[in-house]
C-alpha cells in the first residue's frame, strides 16, 4: 500500500541547547581543553600517542508540510572524544574515552571532566597493553549499559525499522510474538524521560511527527512494534513512530532511530557479577554491525574474565557475535543501575544521525570471537 | 576562467587582505540525479545542485578554516572573516605552509560529455535494470535499497602561492544492497557496487548480478569447526578489509602520530614478497583519478609496497612539512573539510594462478566474501564475523558457514600471504584479486 499513514503534526518552537549552552564558551576554551587533554595523556609513561576531539553540531531546522506540521527545531549535539595509545607486547593497544551529548557543558562533562576522560582513556590502554588474547568459544557473558545500548540499536533496532520489515528482516511478521526474555523490555524514544539530554533526543521527526512518548519496541520479551515513517506504517498498518530523519537539507528522511534502550530490571549491579560462576563481563562499546537474519558482530574495549563471581583477568580485542534473539531470549539477569552510553559518534545507515543506546548490567549467552591456539 | 576559479581567485584576494599570511580556496560544484530503490521497489528520484567552497587561511603558522554552501560573495565574506579569525587565535606550527606550484597533466578519461545530456529517464532505467538483474538470478532475492546516481561537477583551487587550477568530471555509481529470503531462512545482508566516468560504460547488471549471487550463495549454511589456517580473501573482502587497514598504516599523519605500526619502515618488510601495492591517480578512467589533488598537486603512479617492500607513506603537505620532503599529492576530501590524506586509485597487481586452482590447494580454510568487522587500525587486531564465506576442506568448497568467527592479525597476515588470483576485479577505485593468507583463526559456532 502506498501513500502516508496520517499523525498528528508537530507545531511550535523547541530548542535543546543546555543548561550552560556552548555558545557562552569561547572557542579558544573550547581549545584549552582539547590541549589539557592532550598534554594530559602524552606526559604519562609509556603512551606514544594521544587524540582528543570536540566536535559540536548547532542545528537549526523547520518544516512545513502541507498537513499542518509547522516546527523549528533547535539542537546543540556535542561530543568529546580521547584517545590514547600505549605499546606493550609489540602491538600498539588503544585505550578510548568519549561522551556525546544534546545540550550543552554541564550535560557534556557531567560524568567527569576531560583530564578525568584522560586519565580513564590512559588507564585502559596501559591495562590493553598487557592484555591478552581471549580463546573464542560460546559463554556467558555480563554487557555494561554501553554494550546493552549498542545491542539495544544494532543488533535489534535495526531489524525492527520498517523498511528493512518490508525487505524481509528477520522479525518480519513476528509482532505479538515471544522475541526475548520476560526480563527484556526495549524502545526508543525522541524524547526518553530517563534522561532528556541523552545524544539522540529530538523532539519532532523530519516528517514533522512529533516524538511523544516514544515507541515500546519489544514488552516483556513480546515484539511489539516496528519503527517507521509515515510510510512504512500505513504499509504495515501501525502508528506512525516519528522515526524518519535526515541529517542534512540535501537528505531525504530514511527510517532512523533515536535513543534506543533496553529499561532496567531488579538486580544490584554488583549481584550480576557476584552471581556469575564462569563467565566474562564486557566493558566499552566499540563498532557494531548486525544484519538481515539478526546475527550482530560488536567490538568491546574491555572484556574481563569472571570466575566464581570475581572479576579477573583484562582480555585485548575481543568481539561478540550470536544471533540476536537467540541472545535476548537468554537474558537471566538485568540490574538497576540505568544510562545512556552510545552518544558519541554517528549511526551510518545512508546518512549520518546522532543516536543514543543503552541500559543497565544484562547478562546473557553469546561467542567470543579470540584466537585458537 | 570559469566560475569556480573567479569565487577562488576572489576569497583569496579578501583572506590575503582580511590579514592572512596564506591563503588557500577549493572549491566544488556539481548537479546530480540519482534513484533510489527501497523494498524490491523504485523508492525516490532526487535531483540537486550543489556549490562548494572552502578556505584554508594562515596567519603566524596558525590555520583557520571555514567553508560556505554557496558562491555568493557577501557569504564569501563571512567565511573568509571566520578563517582568518580562526586562524589568529590557533595554535602555531612552522608545518603550516602551503605547497609551492608544480607542473599539472591532465589526466584522461574522467570527463565524459555525454554525460551532459544523461536524462533522468536514463537514471531510471538503470536503477529499474539493477533490481530487474538482481531478482533474475533467483526469485528468494529482494532488494532492501540501492541507488543509481549520475553527477557531473567541477573543482577549482586557487592559493596564494600561485596554485591555480580546475576540473571538469563526470561520474555514474550505482549500489545495490539486500538478501535472499527462503521461508523462514533469512540470509546475511551482501552488497555491491561500482562506478565509471563514460556514458558507454555504464553497465549495473555485473554488480547486480554478483550481488544476488553472493545473497543466495549465504543460505543454506552450516557450522564450521574451529581451526586455525588457510584464509581466502575475495576481491571485496580485500578492498572492505586490507585495503582499508593498509591506507590507515601508511598515512602519514598515523605515523608522525605514532599509530602505525609502519612508522620507521621505509625501505623494510612489511608483507610478503608476493605483494605489491600502487597508488595511482593519473590511471585514465580511474575512479580516484584526477590531474590534482585537494591542494592542487598532480597525482603519481606511486608504490607504496614493493615485492612486500615498504617504499611510500600517503602524504598530504603538512605531513610533508613535518617530515621535510614532498607531498605525494594525497591531500583528500571535499571543500566542506581541511586536506586529509587518501588513496586513489588502489592496486594490487593480479598473481598467475586461478582461483580454483588456490582453492585446490587448502587443506582447510574459509573463503570470506564478507566479513562484518572493524580491524583496530594501530594494532591489526579483528575479530569478526563471517558474513558471506565458505568452508574449505581438502580442496573443495563443501559449504556455506553461519555462526563464524574470524580473528588475527592483519599485519602479521600481510607477511602471511603466500598467492595472489589470476583474476583481478576493479570495485570502484580498488583494482584487487583474490588473496591467499595463513593464520587465520576460525572460532565455529
Amino acid at each position: 500500500m502506498a501513500g502516508l499513514a496520517d499523525r498528528k503534526p508537530a507545531t511550535g518552537k523547541f530548542a535543546a541547547t543546555g543548561k550552560d549552552p556552548l555558545s557562552k564558551h569561547s572557542f579558544e576554551e573550547k581549545m584549552a581543553v582539547v590541549r589539557e587533554t592532550d598534554k594530559a595523556v602524552r606526559k604519562t609513561k609509556g603512551i606514544v600517542s594521544s587524540t582528543a576531539l570536540w566536535r559540536e553540531f548547532l542545528d537549526r531546522k523547520i518544516i512545513v508540510s502541507t498537513d499542518g506540521a509547522r516546527v523549528d527545531l533547535q539542537y546543540c549535539k556535542p561530543d568529546f572524544a580521547v584517545i590514547a595509545v600505549a605499546e606493550g607486547g609489540g602491538e600498539k593497544v588503544r585505550g578510548a574515552e568519549a561522551c556525546g551529548v544534546t545540550g550543552g557543558w554541564k550535560e557534556l562533562f557531567r560524568k567527569g571532566d576531560h583530564l578525568e576522560m584522560a586519565k580513564a582513556a590512559v588507564t585502559q590502554a596501559q591495562a590493553l597493553a598487557k592484555a591478552k588474547h581471549v580463546k573464542g568459544e560460546r559463554a556467558t557473558v555480563i554487557l555494561d549499559p554501553s554494550m546493552v545500548g549498542l545491542l539495544s540499536h544494532e543488533a535489534v533496532g535495526h531489524t525492527v525499522e520498517g523498511d528493512f520489515v518490508l525487505s524481509g528482516s528477520v522479525v518480519k511478521g513476528k509482532v505479538g510474538e515471544r522475541v526475548a526474555s520476560d526480563l527484556v523490555t526495549l524502545r526508543d524514544s525522541g524524547n526518553p524521560k530517563e534522561d532528556p539530554a541523552a545524544a539522540g533526543t529530538i523532539f519532532a521527526d523530519d516528517e514533522g511527527t512529533p516524538c511523544g512518548a516514544g515507541t515500546t519496541v519489544i514488552e516483556k520479551g513480546f515484539l511489539r512494534s516496528y519503527l517507521h515513517d509515515r510510510e512504512t506504517a500505513l504499509s504495515l498498518g501501525q502508528p506512525v513512530t516519528g522515526n524518519a530523519r535526515a541529517f542534512e537539507h540535501t537528505d531525504e528522511p530514511i527510517i532512523r532511530m533515536t535513543n534506543t534502550y533496553i529499561l532496567p530490571g531488579d538486580w544490584k549491579d554488583d549481584e550480576v557479577v557476584e552471581d556469575t560462576k564462569d563467565g566474562y563481563l564486557i566493558k566499552g562499546a566499540g563498532g557494531g554491525q548486525a544484519d538481515a537474519n539478526g546475527e550482530f558482530m560488536f567490538m568491546a574495549q574491555e572484556t574481563y574474565r569472571v570466575r566464581k563471581g570475581v572479576v579477573g583477568e583484562l582480555f585485548k580485542s575481543v568481539t561478540l557475535s550470536g544471533q540476536t534473539f537467540d541472545l535476548l531470549k537468554s537474558v537471566d539477569a538485568i540490574s538497576r543501575g540505568f544510562k545512556f552510553d552510545l552518544g558519541s559518534g554517528f549511526c551510518g545507515k545512508f546518512q549520518a544521525a546522532r543516536v543514543d543506546g543503552g541500559g543497565a548490567f544484562l547478562r546473557c549467552q553469546a561467542i567470543l570471537g579470540g584466537r585458537q591456539g | 576562467m570559469s566560475d569556480l576559479l573567479a569565487a577562488c581567485e576572489y576569497a583569496v584576494k579578501k583572506a590575503l587582505k582580511a590579514g592572512a599570511d596564506e591563503a588557500e580556496v577549493f572549491a566544488g560544484s556539481g548537479r546530480e540525479t540519482a534513484v533510489f530503490l527501497q523494498d524490491n521497489d523504485i523508492k525516490i528520484g532526487r535531483t540537486q545542485a550543489s556549490d562548494q567552497l572552502g578556505i584554508r587561511a594562515f596567519r603566524k603558522t596558525g590555520l583557520g578554516f571555514s567553508s560556505v554552501n554557496s558562491l555568493d560573495r557577501k557569504r564569501i565574506d563571512s567565511a573568509v572573516t571566520a578563517a582568518v579569525a580562526l586562524a589568529s587565535t590557533a595554535p602555531r606550527d612552522p608545518a603550516n605552509r602551503l605547497a609551492d606550484p608544480l607542473p599539472l597533466h591532465a589526466v584522461k578519461g574522467i570527463y565524459d560529455e555525454a554525460a551532459e545530456g544523461f536524462t533522468t529517464e536514463q537514471a531510471l532505467k538503470n536503477a529499474s535494470t539493477l533490481l530487474r538483474e538482481a531478482k533474475a538470478v533467483d526469485p528468494r532475492i529482494t532488494v532492501d535499497s540501492g541507488q543509481f546516481e549520475s553527477a557531473i561537477g567541477e573543482k577549482a583551487i586557487v592559493t596564494s602561492t600561485g596554485i591555480q587550477a580546475s576540473e571538469r568530471r563526470s561520474s555514474f555509481d550505482w549500489f545495490v544492497f539486500g538478501m535472499a529470503v527462503d521461508g523462514s531462512e533469512v540470509s546475511a545482508f551482501q552488497y555491491e557496487f561500482d562506478a565509471t566516468h563514460q556514458v558507454d560504460e555504464v553497465d549495473v547488471a555485473p554488480a547486480a548480478r554478483l550481488f544476488a549471487e553472493k545473497a543466495v550463495g549465504s543460505l543454506g549454511t552450516k557450522k564450521c569447526p574451529s581451526f586455525k589456517g588457510t584464509v581466502i580473501f575475495t576481491p571485496g573482502t580485500v578492498q572492505d578489509l586490507l585495503a582499508s587497514t593498509v591506507e590507515a598504516a601508511v598515512d602519514a599523519g598515523s605515523v608522525q602520530r605514532g599509530m602505525s605500526p609502519f612508522a620507521g619502515k621505509l625501505g623494510k618488510p612489511v608483507a610478503s614478497t608476493t605483494l605489491t601495492i600502487l597508488d595511482d591517480g593519473t590511471l585514465p578512467g580511474g575512479i580516484g583519478s584526477s590531474t590534482f589533488d585537494r591542494e592542487g598537486l598532480p597525482h603519481h603512479n606511486l608504490p607504496i609496497v614493493e615485492k612486500g617492500v615498504l617504499r611510500s607513506y600517503l602524504y598530504n603537505t603538512y605531513t610533508a612539512n613535518k617530515d621535510k620532503r614532498k607531498s605525494t599529492a594525497s591531500a583528500d576530501g571535499s571543500a566542506r573539510s581541511v586536506p586529509a590524506i587518501g588513496p586513489s586509485n588502489f592496486i594490487i597487481p593480479p598473481g598467475r594462478r586461478p582461483l580454483d586452482d588456490l582453492v585446490a590447494d587448502v587443506k582447510q580454510g574459509l573463503l570470506v566474501t564478507r566479513l562484518s568487522a572493524f580491524p583496530e587500525p594501530v594494532s591489526g587486531n579483528f575479530s569478526g564475523v563471517v558474513k558471506g564465506g565458505a568452508y574449505i576442506e581438502k580442496g573443495e568448497i563443501r559449504h556455506p558457514v553461519r555462526e563464524t568467527m574470524l580473528s588475527g592479525n592483519l599485519y602479521e597476515m600481510l607477511g602471511s600471504v603466500t598467492a595472489l588470483s589470476r583474476e583481478q576485479q576493479k570495485i570502484a577505485n580498488y583494482f584487487v584479486p583474490h588473496i591467499v593468507l595463513e593464520g587465520g583463526s576460525v572460532t565455529g559456532g
